[in-house]
């Protein structure tokens, strides 16, 4: 009979594979098979861990915890309102900021324009205007 | 040289006085708006037309009276410094005649907005002289 090829063996190994009777009666397939069964039963195996590395393992956790830093909800506090009053102040000045540039309305706007547009003369030579009429 | 730069400038205001005059804000005046009888779309237009030369109407009156400003220091200067005083009259000058085109240019805009006859309406009501523009037709007194 044939032997089994790597491809039989690792259908075997994934369950798509039974064994046939050639496995039962040829000493080589045998042997492969059952090297194959013992390594994949060692690594699938549970790792044996004793009690006392269980336990070991605990405290550590527990020492780390009662170690670790703890949040200063005091200085928390003072940074907290800090940044309030900053938030505050910044509100404020933006709200005046707006304030100190009003929107000119279009009647205002256009008197001025138009008062500047009429007016025959820059301002500083008004004075000097006399010299030049009659 | 100054002197002659100065009378220039008074001619220069002479002639720009012969322009047409007297812009106000006469579209948001709501009698006017109903006198002249406007569509939503000319209302629509005119509105759209102003906030497009808003920015730079602003600006340039904040160019004029700066210029304006810079004209008067030179003038308190003492000694005046000619070449400076001379640089601030042609800042204000520009400053000047951009107002005039930025006016103009609105003007015209607005008048192809409206019909000869909303046209004709609102020469006639334009502010004769310096005061608050008229409100009121005579015309259409009850």
């Amino acid at each position: 009979m044939k032997h089994w090829t790597e491809l039989d063996f690792h259908h075997w190994l994934y369950g798509i594979k039974e064994e046939d009777a050639h496995v039962a009666e040829c000493p080589e397939c045998r042997s492969e098979l059952e090297r194959l069964a013992k390594q994949r039963r060692r690594l699938t195996a549970e790792p044996e861990v004793s009690d006392a590395f269980l336990a070991a393992q605990r405290r550590s956790i527990h020492r780390r915890l009662e170690n670790a830093p703890r949040l200063n909800f005091t200085a928390m506090r003072w940074v907290l309102s800090a940044a309030m009053l900053l938030l505050l102040m910044f509100g404020l000045t933006f709200r005046n900021w707006h304030k100190s540039a009003p929107p000119i309305s279009d009647e205002q706007l256009f008197s001025d324009l138009s008062a500047m547009e009429q007016s025959a003369e820059p301002k500083a030579i008004q004075p000097m205007h006399g010299l030049f009429v009659q | 040289m100054l002197r002659i730069t100065l009378l220039i400038l008074l001619a220069s205001g002479t002639l720009s006085a012969q322009l047409p005059k007297g812009i106000y804000a006469w579209w948001g005046r709501p009698e006017i708006r109903k006198d002249l009888k406007l569509t939503p779309q000319q209302e629509r237009q005119i509105r759209a037309t102003v906030q497009q030369f808003r920015p730079h109407l602003i600006d340039v009156r904040a160019e004029v009276n700066k210029s304006e400003i810079d004209l008067q220091a030179q003038f308190d200067h003492d000694p005046v410094d000619q070449i400076k005083a001379t640089q601030a009259i042609e800042h204000l000058i520009a400053a000047r005649s951009d107002l005039t085109r930025t006016l103009s240019e609105l003007s015209l805009r607005l008048r192809v907005v409206l019909t000869e006859w909303q046209w004709q309406e609102l020469q006639r009501r334009r502010p004769q002289g310096p005061g608050p523009a008229p409100t009121e037709d005579p015309g259409q007194q009850k």
